[in-house]
């Protein structure tokens, strides 16, 4: 078996090479739909990149561009940012911003030093700590601006990094299974077609 | 059935209602972007073929959006029996 049909799977009829798998997943990571396009898939690509990425911007939008950051400081674990971060490349200033931010928390006080000036305007820059519960700090101001839209931007932005751990997976590993229900109503809405057709 | 006891079931009913309303309807357009790009996404990592993605997209945002409803049903029937 040659390199070419070992990456080669047939699905819906149809012959697909996966090319370099690993590269595939990757790009499909850095970029929603970069993977795809790599493989010569284009509409699943357009499909892909389009929905995707639409997702995670609005939802940036909706929370005031606040609500993708990195911390995981106590009062501040911000676990929401390993989902947004399956969006791949456009979640990275966050991570920039998350690790200057921890050179520039004391590390007895908790508190962010006086210097500390955050990169690109504070773009994607996690709140001035400390960040305590109840209190009046940074992301409770973040809160007060966007109402609800910080909540909504935060989900958003999370689904749209889940949506693309399912394309990093097509694009590794091709189309997953349909569950058998699934498959059965679109064998016989395939069989339908097909008998039109004759 | 007297007509004090009545009022009270509607004002209940009424208060009940307003809960489960609470917020402004509007809020309910959040949820078209998101089903289309879930169904999508969902549809075009089960298949390549365009037309069953799109089949299968439809499928699955009848499917979530069927489950939601009766979701919604539940809750405001338990909102109007408490």
């Amino acid at each position: 078996m040659t390199p070419e049909e070992k990456n080669t799977i047939s699905v819906d009829g149809e012959l697909v090479d996966l090319r370099n798998r690993t590269l595939a997943a990757l790009l499909a990571w850095l970029l929603p739909g970069a993977g795809h396009f790599y493989q010569g898939r284009m509409t699943k690509a357009a499909i892909f990149f389009i929905c995707i990425m639409s997702t995670w911007i609005f939802g940036f939008a909706v929370g005031g561009s606040h609500v993708v950051y990195s911390s995981w400081e106590p009062g501040d674990k911000r676990w929401h940012y390993y989902l947004q971060a399956g969006a791949g490349v456009i979640s990275f200033p966050a991570y920039i911003q998350g690790r200057r931010m921890n050179d520039a928390t004391d590390s007895f006080t908790g508190y962010t030093k006086s210097n500390y000036e955050p990169l690109w305007n504070g773009f994607m820059a996690p709140p001035v700590r400390p960040v305590i519960e109840s209190e009046a700090d940074q992301v409770a101001a973040w809160y007060a601006q966007r109402g609800a839209g910080y909540e909504m931007g935060t989900w958003y932005t999370v689904i749209a990094g889940l949506l693309n751990i399912l394309v990093i997976y097509d694009a590794y590993g091709g189309p997953l299974s349909v569950p058998i229900s699934g498959r059965k109503k679109e064998e016989s809405v395939t069989e339908d077609s097909e008998q039109t057709s004759e | 059935m007297t007509l004090s006891a009545l009022k009270s079931i509607i004002h209940h009913r009424d208060q009940a209602g307003q809960n489960m309303l609470s917020i402004s309807p509007t809020y309910m357009l959040y949820y078209l972007p998101l089903i289309v790009t879930v169904a999508l996404v969902f549809g075009a990592t089960r298949h390549e073929n365009t037309t069953l993605v799109l089949n299968h997209a439809w499928q699955t945002a009848k499917w979530i959006t069927g489950f939601m409803g009766v979701i919604f049903v539940v809750l405001y029937i338990i909102g109007l029996l408490t």
